[in-house]
Parts: C-alpha cells; sequence; structure tokens
C-alpha cells in the first residue's frame, strides 16, 4: 500500500491525541511505516486541535497534505468542517454528531451551524460521505464519556478501504488501555462498530 | 547491540539517544516543542539527574559544571530559550568541555507555540560551534548519539537544532540498550582555559576553536548522515523536516533532481557542497527557518567560483515566513522544472465551509483559577474608578496569556519571560502612576525576581499579581521551585514565593484564593492604593492535576426559575462549561466539564447559580 492518511480534529480535552497514538500503534503492530503528527502545548485548552496518523510505503513527513486524506475522524461536528480542504475527491467523514459550542458562541459573537448545515456542506457541496452519530451517548452507554474517542475508531474500523482489521485495532486498545478500564473501552468499541454498520446498511 | 522497534515521538527518540549515550545529567526548562525529552529521560532512568531549572541560562551553567567535569549531559529549551542561554554560551565554546555537552534547541517554525520563528542555527555561527539537524525521529536518535561523541572528540558543545516536525512527528524508531559510563566527575584546575578573565587565555582558545571548527568542517566532508541520492541534472540541497517533503513530491513528479542531504548546517562541508554544485545545471535548498544553508551554500559557490543559479527563501522560490509544507515544497520543485505548478485553488465549497465554522480559539480551562485573578482585577480597577482600558495591564509567559481573549480582554502585552514586571517598572517611571503586572509562578523564579529586586530598590510604584498556580501550566505541568517537587522522585525543597517576595523588601505582601473573588479583589484595591511595589500572590492550584487526582467536588446547577438568561455569567467569566440554551432562553451548566470552583455563582446578580447543598 503507498498510503493511508487519517485526520483526526476535536476540541482540546476530547482525547484526539490519545486517538491518534492508538491508531498509530495499530498501524506499526501490523508492520507499517508509520507517522504521527501533532502539535502541543495548547491542545488542553478547549482549543481546535488536530492530528495526522499516515502509513504505508510513501509515508515520510507527518502532515497529511491537503487534498489528501482517506478519512477526516472528527470528535465534534464543526472541528470537520474547519478542516475539510485536507479530504480526498470521494473521501470519508465520521463525525461526533455532539456540538461543543464555542465561548464566542455562548457569548453571542459567532454562530454555531446547524447539522443539517453542516450536513449539506460535506454530502451536497464537497460530495463526502458523511457518518455522523452520537459518539458522546454511546460513550456514556458504554460506561464513560472519556471512552468517546474509543467509539469513534470502533467505528472508522467498519469504513470501506480502512487498512486495519477491526480485532487488530480492538487489541491494540486493550493493550493500551490501564486494566480497569479495558471492559469500559471494549464496550465502546463494539457500539462504534455497530452504529457504524447500521449508518454503512452493513 | 540488541534492537528494538517502537513507536515513538521525536522527543522521545532523542531521549532514548541521550540514554544509549550514556548521560549522567540532563535539564533544561519547559518549552514546547522541547519538554517531553527530559520528562522522557526522567521516566526511563531514574538514576540520570534529569531535572528542570529555573531558567535556560542556569541550565546550561549547571550543564557545563557537570561536563567540565567529564560526565555527558543535555541540556534542552525552546527556541527563545537559547536567548536566555546565550550568555553561558559564548563563554562556554571557548572554554570547552570535556565531557560530551549537548545543547538541544527545539525551534518552531510556524509558529505554532512560540513569540518568534527565529533560526537558532544562527547560534553556531556566533559562538562558533557545530550545529547539527535531524529529518525525522530515528534520525534524531541516531544523530544525537553522534553529537555526543563529536562533542567530546573535539571537546566543544554542541548545538542540536529540531522544529516543532521533528519532535512531535512520532514514528517507527529502532532503539539500542541504555549506556552506563560510571564516570568519576573530575575537574582540573586550568587557568587559561576556564577563566575568561585572562585576555591571553581568551586569545588563545578563540583560536583553538576556530581550528577546531575546520577539524569539524572536514569531518562533516564524509560524513554518514550527510549523503547524495538520485542523479537528475537539477539539485535539491536539504535539511531537516523538508527532507521528507522532497522525498514525497518526488515519488510523484520525476527524476530530473539529484539531493544533497545534510544533516550538518554548520560548519557547512566545503568540498561535498561544491562538487554537487558543479554536478548539477541549478539548485534549490530547502530548509525550515530562515535561509541559513542557503547563505552558507551561496558563499561556498562564490569561493569556488560556481555560477550556476542557487534557489531558495532569499530568491522567493520559498517562503521565508511559516514553516514548510508538503503542498509548498512540490509548487517550489515544479516551477523549477519549469512546469507551471497547477496552483492549488481553494474549491469555492472549502470557503464555504471555513466560514460557516465559528472560530475556536484555545481558552482558559473550566475552574482555572486564573479566571477568577483577572475578573477580580478588572471589577477592582473598575470599581476604583478607571475605566475599561485605561491602565496597563502587563501579562507574562504562560497560560495566564489567553486572558488576553474575550471576554476578559485583560493584559496589553506578553513580551517574554518575567518582563510583565519590567515593562511596568518602566511604564511606572514614564508615567509616573502605578502600573500592574501579572506573572505566573514557574515565570516568576524564572526571571520575574531581577525586577522585582529594582522595583523595590528603585520604590517603584507596581503592582505585581503573582498568578501561583503551583506548576509550570502550560508545558504540561512540570515541577519548579516553589512546587519542591522533582521530576525524578528526588528529595528537593519547596521556595515560597511569599518569603522571597517579603525577603526582597516589598512592604505590601498579600496572599489571597482568586476562587474567592471578594477576598481577591478588595486586596487588589488595597495594593493600588498603597504606593510603592506591592505583591498579591493568588495561590491557587492548576485545575488539571486537581481532576487528573478526582478531586472534584459539588458541581452548581442553575436555577431556572431564577436564571433570566442574561448571560452575565457567560460575558464575565467565558467559561466553556456555561451554554446558553437557545430555546430556553436560559444558561446550563455542561456537568461534563464544569469544575465546581464556584466563580460564576459569586457573579450571577439573580443568584440563581447554586450548589446542590445549598438547594
Amino acid at each position: 500500500m503507498k498510503d493511508y492518511n487519517i485526520v483526526i480534529t476535536g476540541v482540546g480535552g476530547q482525547g484526539v491525541l490519545t486517538a491518534s497514538q492508538i491508531l498509530g500503534w495499530a498501524a506499526l503492530r501490523a508492520g507499517y511505516k508509520v507517522r504521527v503528527g501533532e502539535v502541543h502545548g495548547m491542545s488542553q485548552r478547549f482549543g481546535s486541535v488536530i492530528a495526522y496518523v499516515r502509513f504505508g510505503e510513501d509515508v515520510y513527513g507527518a502532515m497529511v497534505p491537503e487534498g489528501k486524506a482517506d478519512v477526516i475522524m472528527a470528535f465534534e461536528p464543526v472541528e470537520a468542517l474547519r478542516y475539510i480542504n485536507y479530504l480526498k475527491e470521494g473521501g470519508l467523514v465520521i463525525a461526533n454528531s455532539k456540538p461543543i459550542p464555542p465561548v464566542q458562541v455562548s457569548m453571542g459573537l459567532a454562530k454555531y451551524p446547524s447539522m443539517e448545515e453542516i450536513r449539506n456542506i460535506i454530502e451536497n457541496e464537497f460530495k463526502a460521505k458523511l457518518i455522523a452519530f452520537d459518539a458522546e451517548e454511546l460513550a456514556i452507554k458504554a460506561g464513560h464519556a472519556i471512552t468517546t474517542n474509543t467509539v469513534l475508531i470502533g467505528a472508522l474500523t467498519q469504513t470501506p478501504e480502512f487498512p486495519l482489521s477491526a480485532e487488530h485495532v480492538k487489541e491494540v486498545i486493550r493493550l493500551s488501555v490501564p486494566p480497569k478500564a479495558v471492559e469500559v473501552n471494549m464496550k465502546a468499541f463494539d457500539l462504534g462498530v455497530q452504529a457504524a454498520r447500521e449508518l454503512l446498511g452493513l | 547491540m540488541e534492537k528494538t522497534q517502537k513507536l515513538l515521538m521525536g522527543n522521545e527518540a532523542i531521549a532514548y539517544g541521550a540514554l544509549e549515550s550514556g548521560i549522567a545529567f540532563a535539564t533544561g526548562y519547559p518549552g514546547t516543542p522541547s519538554t517531553e525529552i527530559i520528562e522522557t529521560i526522567a521516566s526511563l532512568d531514574k538514576s540520570v539527574f534529569a531535572e528542570w531549572a529555573p531558567n535556560e541560562k542556569v541550565a546550561l551553567e549547571e550543564a557545563a559544571g557537570v561536563a567540565y567535569a567529564g560526565l555527558r549531559t543535555l541540556v534542552t529549551m525552546k527556541c527563545v530559550g537559547l536567548n536566555v542561554a546565550a550568555d553561558p554560551l559564548m563563554s562556554l565554546a571557548y572554554s570547552g568541555v570535556e565531557g560530551g555537552l549537548v545543547i538541544l534547541v527545539a525551534d518552531d517554525p510556524g509558529p505554532h507555540t512560540s513569540q518568534t520563528e527565529q533560526d537558532d542555527r544562527y547560534y553556531g555561527k556566533i559562538a562558533l560551534l557545530p550545529v547539527l539537524e535531524p529529518y525525522d525521529p530515528q534520525e534524531a536518535h541516531d544523530l544525537i548519539k553522534y553529537a555526543f561523541e563529536l562533542s567530546e572528540r573535539y571537546k566543544v558543545p554542541v548545538i542540536f537544532r529540531t522544529t516543532t516536525r521533528v519532535n512531535h512527528t512520532t514514528a517507527n524508531v529502532e532503539v539500542g540498550e541504555f549506556l552506563k559510563l560510571n564516570r568519576e566527575a573530575k575537574f582540573e584546575k586550568d587557568i587559561l582555559r576556564y577563566v575568561r578573565a585572562s585576555m591571553k587565555g581568551n586569545l588563545q582558545r578563540h583560536k583553538w576553536l576556530n581550528e577546531t571548527l575546520e577539524k569539524i568542517r572536514e569531518e562533516f566532508e564524509s560524513l554518514n548522515f550527510n549523503w547524495i541520492e538520485g542523479k537528475g541534472k537539477y539539485g535539491i540541497i536539504t535539511v531537516g523536516a523538508p527532507y521528507n517533503y522532497v522525498k514525497e513530491a518526488l515519488a510523484k513528479i520525476n527524476d530530473n533532481f539529484k539531493i544533497l542531504k545534510l544533516s550538518t548546517p554548520h560548519p557547512m562541508p566545503k568540498k561535498l557542497v561544491a562538487e554537487f554544485l558543479k554536478s548539477v545545471e541549478k539548485v534549490i535548498v530547502v530548509e525550515d527557518g530562515a535561509s541559513f544553508v542557503e547563505e552558507e551554500v551561496k558563499v561556498i559557490a562564490q569561493e569556488e567560483a560556481i555560477s550556476i543559479p542557487i534557489y531558495g527563501k532569499r530568491t522567493k522560490h520559498l517562503p521565508v515566513e511559516g514553516e514548510l509544507t508538503p503542498k509548498i515544497v512540490r509548487e517550489a520543485l515544479l516551477k523549477l522544472l519549469g512546469e507551471e505548478a497547477k496552483a492549488y485553488q481553494k474549491p469555492r465549497e472549502v470557503e464555504e465551509a471555513e466560514k460557516l465554522a465559528p472560530q475556536r480559539p484555545p481558552t482558559m480551562c473550566p475552574g482555572c483559577p486564573h479566571r477568577g485573578s483577572y475578573r477580580a482585577l478588572l471589577d477592582a480597577l473598575r470599581e476604583l474608578g478607571y475605566k475599561r482600558d485605561e491602565l496597563p495591564i502587563h501579562g507574562d509567559i504562560g497560560c495566564y496569556a489567553l486572558s488576553l481573549l474575550p471576554p476578559l480582554e485583560a493584559i496589553w502585552t506578553e513580551f517574554v519571560m518575567g518582563a510583565s514586571i519590567s515593562l511596568a517598572n518602566g511604564q511606572s517611571i514614564a508615567m509616573n502612576k502605578k502600573i500592574v503586572a501579572t506573572i505566573g509562578d514557574s515565570t516568576f523564579f524564572h526571571n520575574g525576581i531581577p525586577p522585582l529586586v529594582d522595583a523595590v530598590y528603585k520604590n517603584l510604584d507596581v503592582l505585581v499579581l503573582i498568578l501561583d498556580n503551583r506548576t509550570t501550566a502550560m508545558t504540561g505541568h512540570q515541577p519548579h521551585p516553589g512546587t519542591g517537587q522533582s521530576e525524578t522522585g528526588r528529595q528537593f525543597n519547596e521556595i515560597d514565593i511569599e518569603s522571597v517576595v517579603k525577603g526582597l523588601g516589598v512592604k505590601f505582601v498579600k496572599t489571597v484564593d482568586p476562587y474567592n473573588l471578594k477576598e481577591t479583589k478588595e486586596a487588589i484595591k488595597e495594593a493600588m492604593q498603597f504606593k510603592g511595589p506591592a505583591v498579591i500572590i493568588a495561590k491557587r492550584e492548576c485545575i488539571i492535576p486537581v481532576l487528573r487526582r478526582g478531586e472534584i467536588g459539588e458541581i452548581p446547577k442553575v436555577v431556572e426559575e431564577k436564571c433570566t438568561g442574561c448571560k452575565a455569567c457567560i460575558s464575565l467569566t467565558g467559561c466553556p462549561a456555561l451554554v446558553y440554551d437557545t430555546e430556553k432562553k436560559k444558561v446550563m451548566i455542561d456537568p461534563l466539564i464544569c469544575t465546581g470552583c464556584g466563580i460564576c455563582n459569586q457573579l450571577c446578580p439573580f443568584n440563581a447559580i447554586k450548589f446542590p447543598s445549598e438547594l
């Protein structure tokens, strides 16, 4: 495989960097050349966050070039829109549909778009595929909101063309989370798998 | 030797490389993107003395002390950190070292998290020291091992320059076993070498340094970290992270290009570069930062009378500001081929998407004590009759600089470590009135004490608000002298800020809890009316470690009948946990992110925010 490019976006504190590390490790264990790119420093402070995960023979730098991402995995709907320029033609967006309005929106200084507006841009204007569901709700169902990233990773493994198997990724999560968090993460992963299969009609 | 492959961040790979080099000592001051190196060393091997220094100058001087005594040592800092450590750097070059000493400086083209985009490779030219630069985590790991050997062989400190894209890229890295040198520390008296009061010694050492640099240049001519690949008629000279973008672009363009990949920006291997220049029709220099390598290449071309065109940042083929990206490099290479790069046109739909997405700058966390400090400061000034933005409030380096954003919009300046106090001193002299400085605890220890000494000495009318959140928060919670904690679990002492301030002779000193708005506000009002230097210490631990320990108490609720939807709580605090429900026209508290700090409760004009125990 020449290269597979994932862009992960979200809000600082949501676990974007953890998700990128897990996917990077999964790719490494599958024998790929891997690059994970992230910028630290301000990522905890509720700002917009982006990370890149790339693997394959032709991968050198950590940055996914614009228009080359196979998939955007967004932890928050607006953060999918903000980085849509990275998506390739006919690419896929997996998004948590639960919004986190920026403070500027609560203060009335900016407007938060509706889910219909977001869907319209991604599907009709950008001709991309969108899988959006409330991943936080599923994470809470699994046992803790903090597993939202595991729900989304579960969903990602069901998308066509994703090069790693769901079982392989699940095993990596099992090995990388603290022992007491294994069960809730396994449940969260399965709920993500299930949600994606329903939305993809699998 | 056994080798294992790991998934490591560039900074972790550097830490492994340093431990495989047998370092005994590692220090520095936290600064993105360099911070994880010391943290990784401390977590992997507690026997190494890997601890933070109060600032980069102290760090480098302590490292010099260790290296004079023959032990291997690593110092880390971000780009601007070397400005602070520049004084010892120059003289350290003259004395040289016995044990290998590597100074890692993490430049931040972009910039992503830095005041300036400065290119610290120029320090190599000023100090007459070698500069090495890796392109990815594996090379960073391998090259830092070479850096220690080089330093020890020629007895000079080595500058190891990285950029954010190397520090914070995670990749497959092959690592080896840690090395234990078990050397006995021993310092030999040598006046001409170590006493800079000797002018004879200084002249002698300057000559020694220049000769050493020429020997190092000779070694770089055939170093395996410098190589030529490909065989086209056009040349690319590249160093650092942009080598990756060159490789990616060439995988998709054609084979007209020949690459000279360098890891030694200074001193430049002259023969290697000259031979390469002679073998191509034109060349482009691709590097992150300023046009450092491009200038060196042009000097060599002039000296060797090579007249091919040399392109780069000086010729505007690549941008001087910001970091290079795969796209920028690809377009520059296509241009060199005479092919008009299909300039990427931002599709209309991307513009639509960007327009629809509201901005999301980083903000103070829910429960951040700085929110209380700045709210109380602004309210105190208003109650004293100052109009909004009438009195300058100086900021400093740390999370609290986020107070520049709405709704607080408090600070007027954020300059360099410790400068909030010096700026206030200067303006108090210039404007003959009380000026306010706000500075964090770690920043206070870094460089805030000397300007406070001056404020006392000259009896300057300043209010210094020390925002003591018991950690170096911005860079990810490193200990500092005010915490008394150690990175490796050693027994250290806690230095009490209030005692320091009183010891300097400040007459008005008060410690308050910034979660208590009234107490903090009243103390500030009192201090503002005091003539001369006054210090208030707003002491409350950063909320993130508190959250990690799970020590969150009650979460308040909005009493719906009382909430009028006036949004005062939101517009006074800007706390992300407060969300306005547009349907109910009332404010709600997000229980998943609220930490129960109680600041909004104190500000609601209708008393509508209550803790469950109050209901």
